[in-house]
């Protein structure tokens, strides 16, 4: 069917909203459950590594939190969702013909409403905690511009892979996990440096390899004029980030693209 | 001469797995074993059609030929391996109708999700949506969570968006067997307005009076292939024929059967009934008969002794149980002397007024106070009535009768 691109772009809104207004219905708190999740992870957070563990920051723990457990919440669970995207739809995939990237992308359009919605409230702790901004807040779109590219790429890969091995959905679990606590979440990046004994060097470059720890980072140059985000970050950590986004969304694409054929086959 | 639809040479093939390999390990596995384990057989196989603008197209075949595999094609939904597939302008596929409905969206958000799913912007929605909604009848419910629907309402709500779409090339699946009488005589209404606009439709059935009536050309699918192609009165006939002559082998294969079988056959076998056949006016063996039709059975006989005053009788079943006759020869009073060695006895019935189904034959033989069986066959013959002279199908027989009017009225009208 030639589909406009103006009523692709209607689809895509479409699929969006609907992806959201199923994602409430029926509850009682509805869109608030966005906010209050993130919200309660970080009141455990805070407690464990502010209190107990005394994980030492520059910033408030809450705020320091929160600049990067709100973008890796918007990646998991985008991950997660986009896995399940396609066969959940198999009926429509089986039935109808229109372009099948609309529905991860929909799903990963929904998920990025809500993470934009919890930024808003990221401000206004960050406002509670009399942190200032600056012009480093113009880092913001751009950080969540490769966040977005990044996670779109990986997003296309488990959306296709999972219509033929469901075994997908357990390797995302753990590979969330591990990938969760090597990154500067609940700890500062600094830490590694200064805390890993002699002769793991190796772990620490494989660490600085990851390209969500250039990303995080970034939210945190954003938000933060404090050490070590007194400066603009180093031009190679955008550089870095940016490449892997751009690497990320061309091979996600052209995967899904070649095995998009075969979907209505083997769903 | 533009072809809307030019399908040519077509094939694709499926694997046929048991189960489809959703696991890591087997996939690992197969890739090594370079996944000789799967058997390939063409779903679809030279496949070749085209279709006309304005032109109503049919394809029929039995369930599994390939019908729905065809449509997938067409629609996009599934690539050929083979040949190429060509089709011009927008294409609404009635095939499971509802199929991106969300059950906990109301009635009015699925008619905008579903519409934008099947190409409409959202300005040619607003502008439809009365039409939609009244076309489905369903005015009171537009803004009910749709998982509170009947499946009438359903249907009817899937049938209302697929039609309303506007399309160049609309699919029809055997949809219309849904609904009540009412909304099907709506839909086919909509359907012939759609046809008198010009509009392309391809229209997938096995029911053949269906496609008779709204098709002029048709192909014939079978095992994949293209059986038969033409004018749609010469692919139905082609059709009909054959699923005749397998009717034929199955009725002949089950008559065989028969005469292995034991359970329904008793007596004492004196006298022994060999053989049964049903022959048709021109001493033909046949399994199948047209009301009105000439009717006789030939029932072959080996008396091993002289035996007095045998009495020879039949009896005609249908399917359901129904037992329609039961005469013999002392009823009709042609009992022979005595019988010996070989022979046999015909029992005619000059214009058979059983009306269409399948019927079981009896035949047997009994002394002349008949509380001696020598050879029973019970309900061991099948045949089969089609159409014949009559339009009638209440009941069990048909009765050569007249009608006649008393009082004021009009014209006779067929």
């Amino acid at each position: 069917m030639p589909l406009t691109r103006r009523n692709h772009w209607e689809l895509l809104v479409n699929f969006t909203t609907r992806n959201l207004k199923l994602k409430y219905k029926g509850s009682i708190l509805g869109f608030l459950w966005s906010l209050i999740t993130p919200l309660l992870q970080m009141l455990i957070y805070t407690i464990v590594f502010s209190l107990i563990i005394r994980v030492e920051t520059n910033q408030p723990f809450a705020v320091f939190l929160l600049t990067t457990q709100l973008p890796w919440i918007f990646f998991a669970s985008s991950l997660q969702m986009g896995a399940g995207s396609i066969v959940e739809h198999s009926n429509l995939v089986k039935k109808v013909y229109f372009p099948r990237e609309l529905i991860p992308i929909s799903t990963l359009m929904s998920n990025m409403i809500s993470f934009l919605i919890t930024l808003l409230v990221l401000a206004v702790f960050l406002i509670c905690y009399n942190q200032t901004f600056t012009a480093h807040i113009l880092l913001l779109p751009l950080a969540i511009c490769l966040l977005a590219a990044f996670t779109m790429g990986l997003t296309f890969i488990t959306s296709c892979l999972a219509i033929f091995f469901r075994d997908i959905f357990h390797i995302l679990e753990v590979l969330l996990l591990f990938w969760f606590w090597s990154l500067p979440i609940v700890y500062p990046l600094e830490y590694l440096h200064k805390n890993l004994p002699e002769g793991y060097l190796w772990l620490e470059r494989l660490y600085k390899m990851n390209p969500m720890v250039e990303i995080l980072e970034l939210f945190r140059f954003a938000f933060f004029n404090t050490k070590p985000y007194e400066n603009w970050p180093p031009l190679k950590y955008i550089l870095y980030a940016s490449i892997w986004a751009l690497v990320s969304l061309m091979a996600g694409y052209w995967l899904f693209k070649k095995l998009e054929p075969r979907f209505a086959r083997e769903i | 001469m533009q072809f809307i639809v030019d399908c040519k040479t077509v094939g694709i093939q499926f694997r046929r797995y048991q189960e489809k390999n959703r696991m890591l390990r087997w996939a690992v596995i197969d890739s090594v074993r370079k996944r000789q384990k799967h058997e390939k057989f063409w779903a679809l196989h030279d496949v070749s059609f085209t279709v006309k603008q304005g032109e109503t197209f049919g394809i029929i075949g039995e369930n599994g030929s390939g019908k729905s595999t065809l449509l997938k094609l067409l629609t996009g939904i599934i690539k050929p391996d083979l040949g190429s597939i060509s089709v011009k302008g927008k294409i609404s596929a009635l095939l499971e109708l509802g199929a991106g409905f969300q059950p906990d969206l109301t009635g009015r958000e699925n008619i905008f999700l579903n519409g934008s799913i099947m190409g409409l912007s959202r300005d040619e929605i607003i502008k439809r949506f009365d039409e939609i909604v009244g076309f489905s009848e369903l005015e009171k419910f537009v803004d009910t969570p749709i998982k509170h629907y009947s499946s009438g309402m359903y249907m009817r709500l899937g049938f209302s968006i697929a039609i309303n779409v506007d399309p160049d090339i609309l699919l029809i699946d055997e949809v219309l067997a849904v609904g009540d009488q009412s909304f099907q005589q709506k839909c086919m209404d909509k359907i012939r307005d759609f046809k008198r606009k010009g509009k392309t439709i391809i229209f997938v059935s096995h029911d053949l009076t269906a496609v008779g009536k709204l098709c002029s050309r048709a192909i014939w699918l079978n095992f994949g292939k293209v059986a038969a192609r033409g004018t749609v009165q010469r692919v139905i006939d082609f059709y009909r024929q054959n699923v005749q002559d397998q009717e034929e082998a199955r009725l002949k294969a089950e008559h065989e059967d028969s005469e292995l079988e034991l359970e329904q056959r008793w007596g004492s076998r004196v006298v022994e009934i060999n053989k049964v056949e049903f022959l048709d006016e021109f001493d033909q063996k046949q399994h199948q008969f047209r009301t009105g039709d000439p009717f006789r059975v030939r029932i072959a006989y080996q008396a091993h002794s002289r035996i007095e005053k045998p009495v020879f009788g039949i009896a005609i079943h249908r399917n359901d149980g129904t037992h329609v006759n039961g005469p013999n020869t002392k009823f009709a009073n042609t009992v022979p002397e005595y019988i010996e060695g070989k022979g046999a006895v015909y029992y005619e019935i000059k214009s058979l007024p059983l009306l269409p189904g399948t019927y079981y034959f009896t035949a047997v033989v009994y002394n002349y106070e008949c509380n001696h069986p020598y050879d029973h066959h019970d309900q061991m013959f099948p045949f089969q009535v089609i159409p014949g002279c009559t339009e009638e199908e209440y009941g069990v027989v048909w009765i050569p009768s007249t009608w006649r009017y008393e009082g004021n009225h009009g014209k006779i009208i067929s």
